[in-house]
Order: structure tokens, then C-alpha cells, then sequence
């Protein structure tokens, strides 16, 4: 098991980033893969406007619909871009570098984030 | 083609190739997420009133989109993030619960229950196309 204690120890070492990774990733999975056959279980559903409109303003469904969105889109932007940073990282660019692209990484993660929320909440 | 040599015999084992593939489907699968979100933006728009909801504009915006060769990239959207989200489970098992004595075992495993849930999905996408709505 994880040792709670070596991670308390090592802040700013990546350790926390590193067991975030696996335990958004594991979460991920799960969800995703159930988003997927949800977003299937019929033609429409989620491929036209009222299949959507329809179940996010359920009102037994909705909130647990947009509560899983909501952990995805979250759960999802920081797996992808701290793992796209991951791999910034191993291809051992000069300093300059890594920061640009942290920063670019960082303002998509940001842009799209909000877009994303905005858009699940406008139901 | 030497390096086609030095590549196969650098990715002798399956770990190896798991990595690689990680890494490709994971960087697609980042992609796609701005993508698919930029592409919801559209549901924000406000329904008018007197408009019934079949024809709010969004409908339109994604019909192409579900049918044909985009439907079929749909599909092989899930072989990416099957193999992703499966692979990474090895991966906490690996790291977080002591599964490095059977981590080969596991990615044949995951490979086949991959194959299963990848065509499960590929009879739930097209099953109206080939038996009707």
C-alpha cells in the first residue's frame, strides 16, 4: 500500500501530482467508459439537442447527470494536461521551453474549463 | 530498415509497448477532450421560445457526426480509450498494490476483456444502423 508518511514528507517532489495521476486515472476509467455506454445506449442520446436538454433537467436524473460531467471534465482536464506535462517533461527540453508550454498547458486547462462548466451549468 | 530491428528489439516485451501505447493514446484522448468540449459549446445557446426543442440548431450541428466514417471513428475512439483506461488499471495495480509479479498476465487479460467491451460497444453504436431503430 501507498505510505502515507513517505508522501506527507516530499512536498514539492511531484509525489502528490504522481498518486493524484493514478487515483483520477482510476476514477477516470471507470467513468468514462460508463460515459460511453450511456452516450450509446440509443441513437439520440446525447447526439441530439432535446436528448440532452432532457436529461440534464430531469429532475430525479439531472443533477446526478451534471455531477458526473461536472467530475469528469475536472477529473479529466488535470489527468490529460499533467500527463501531456509528463510528457513535456521526458523529452528533457531547456528550461525556457518547459515553461512555455506549462504555460500554455495551464491556460488551456483553464480556458476550457470554464467552458466546459459553463456549459453543463447553463441547464 | 535497421531501425525497425533496434525498435522491435527495444520494445521486446509487452510492458514496453504498453508504455508506448499509454503514452499515444493518452496524448490522443487529451486532444480529443478540448476537442469534444469545444464542440458542446453549442448547447449553451438559449432555446427560444415557440421553438420546439427537435429544432434547436445543436441537433443540426452534430448530425453529420453520427453516421458514416464519423461514426466509425466514434468506435475507434473507444479502442483508445479502452486501451487507456485499462492500462492505466494495470498501472495502479502495478504501483499502488504490488502487481508487478503479474503484470504480463494482467495485459493479456485486460487485452481480451478490451477486445470484449470494444465489441460490445461496436454492436451498441450499430446496431440501428444494420437492424433498424
Amino acid at each position: 500500500m501507498v505510505r502515507t508518511r513517505a508522501f506527507t514528507r516530499s512536498s514539492g517532489s511531484g509525489a502528490w501530482a504522481w498518486l493524484f495521476q493514478r487515483i483520477s486515472g482510476l476514477v477516470l476509467a471507470v467513468l468514462v467508459t460508463l460515459h460511453y455506454f450511456l452516450m450509446h445506449s440509443n441513437p439520440d442520446r446525447g447526439h441530439t439537442f432535446k436528448s440532452v436538454y432532457q436529461a440534464l433537467t430531469d429532475p430525479v436524473w439531472g443533477p446526478w447527470f451534471k455531477t458526473l460531467d461536472l467530475t469528469m471534465l475536472a477529473l479529466g482536464l488535470w489527468h490529460g494536461l499533467n500527463g501531456t506535462w509528463n510528457v513535456v517533461r521526458d523529452f528533457d527540453l531547456r528550461a525556457g521551453w518547459n515553461y512555455a508550454l506549462l504555460g500554455l498547458l495551464v491556460m488551456a486547462g483553464l480556458a476550457v474549463g470554464v467552458l466546459g462548466f459553463t456549459t453543463i451549468l447553463a441547464f | 530498415m535497421s531501425w525497425v530491428r533496434t525498435y522491435a528489439t527495444y520494445h521486446r516485451f509487452s510492458g514496453s509497448w504498453a508504455f508506448l501505447g499509454h503514452r499515444l493514446s493518452g496524448l490522443a484522448l487529451t486532444g480529443y477532450l478540448l476537442m469534444h468540449i469545444w464542440t458542446l459549446k453549442g448547447l449553451q445557446e438559449s432555446i427560444q421560445p415557440g421553438v420546439p426543442l427537435e429544432e434547436h440548431p445543436w441537433t443540426e450541428f452534430v448530425r453529420p457526426y453520427t453516421s458514416g466514417l464519423w461514426l466509425f471513428l466514434e468506435w475507434v475512439l473507444f479502442s483508445a480509450v479502452l486501451f487507456h483506461a485499462l492500462n492505466g488499471i494495470r498501472i495502479g495495480i502495478v504501483d499502488l498494490v504490488g502487481g508487478s509479479k503479474y503484470q504480463k498476465h494482467l495485459f493479456w487479460a485486460f487485452i481480451a476483456l478490451g477486445w470484449l467491451l470494444f465489441l460490445g460497444m461496436g454492436w451498441l453504436i450499430y446496431r440501428h444502423v444494420l437492424f433498424g431503430a
